[in-house]
């Protein structure tokens, strides 16, 4: 029975820890949550993304695009919040975020900080054997705070192109441009 | 008179029954009956049958279209968090490099942007 137990609070302890692992940066998000007027929380694990696979379809440009990033992916997590007031996060929660984006599993190739306008603006990718594993994104505007992280191989000229619909001027994220922002960023 | 007293006597008599006549009338009940009898138990326990099974295929087919009704719109929610995950990715993607952009242009304007 004793054995039993434990194999339960293993488990448990398990699952616990998988449900940890979403998304890199342990830390406790329901602050922001609470304080936010509008809250986008995206949890996309490998067999939820399989299941949106099938309902994507093959005709809509946009949807076929999201088809083929997300065949390869293990999971896309995004969280984002809109706030009435400036102030909700501090910049000790901006560098929490970045501490834990520890070099050399993941590699600034964006950051932006600026004074003077309170945006912060952070793009680190994870590479394995030269090939890009994973994304994570800080986008900290004075009202809003978005998180995105994608677990998988990631085209990001595919991922730039779907934001058109939010009006925002497609950019050229061709891979020169990346290494030398890369290396901006390396020299903070 | 005297003669139609006896024709209504006769007329009024108790027939005489025939020895075994009644045995031979309860004998022949079972044989009347019980087919009819047989068959409305039969019907019945093929129609209780019938509803036992019209019951069952449809509480199984109304479980499959309930399942496939939840599974699509589990499909449909997953398809539309990644469509707006993705462009959520892709924007604040766009809008970081138009940022690096606009710092690099900027550079010589004293900005107060740190890159």
């Amino acid at each position: 029975m004793k054995v039993l137990l434990r194999i339960a609070v293993l488990l448990l302890a398990g699952a616990s820890l998988a449900g940890a692992q979403e998304l890199p940066w342990k830390m406790n998000l329901d602050k922001f949550a609470s304080q936010a007027t509008e809250t986008v929380d995206v949890t996309l694990d490998s067999n939820m993304l399989n299941l949106a696979r099938n309902f994507l379809s093959d005709k809509d440009k946009d949807q076929r695009e999201a088809k083929e990033i997300v065949t390869q992916l293990k999971g896309i997590y995004v969280r984002s919040y809109e706030f009435d007031k400036s102030g909700v996060y501090s910049e000790a929660d901006i560098e929490s975020f970045r501490a834990q984006l520890k070099a050399p599993e993941w590699n600034r190739i964006v950051g932006v900080h600026s004074k003077h306008d309170g945006e912060n603006d952070y793009v680190y990718v994870r590479l394995a054997g030269g090939k890009m594993t994973g994304l994570a994104v800080i986008a900290a505007e004075p009202k809003e705070l978005t998180l995105v992280y994608i677990d998988g191989p990631i085209d990001l000229q595919k991922i730039s192109a779907l934001s058109g619909e939010f009006g925002v001027p497609k950019m050229d994220y061709g891979h020169a441009k990346v290494d030398d922002t890369h290396k901006k960023g390396d020299a903070q | 008179m005297k003669d139609f007293e006896d024709q209504l006597r006769d007329a009024l008599r108790t027939p005489e029954v025939p020895t075994g006549f009644a045995n031979r009338v309860m004998a022949k009940l079972p044989e009347a009956y019980p087919v009819r009898m047989q068959r409305t138990a039969v019907f019945r326990r093929v129609a209780l049958w019938a509803a036992a099974v019209v019951i069952c295929v449809g509480t199984v087919t109304g479980w499959q279209v309930e399942r496939a009704h939840e599974e699509r719109a589990r499909g449909e929610k997953a398809r539309e968090e990644v469509m707006l995950a993705l462009r959520i990715a892709g924007n604040k993607l766009n809008h970081a490099e138009s940022r690096v952009k606009q710092a690099t242009v900027d550079d010589g304007l004293g900005n107060g942007e740190e890159r």
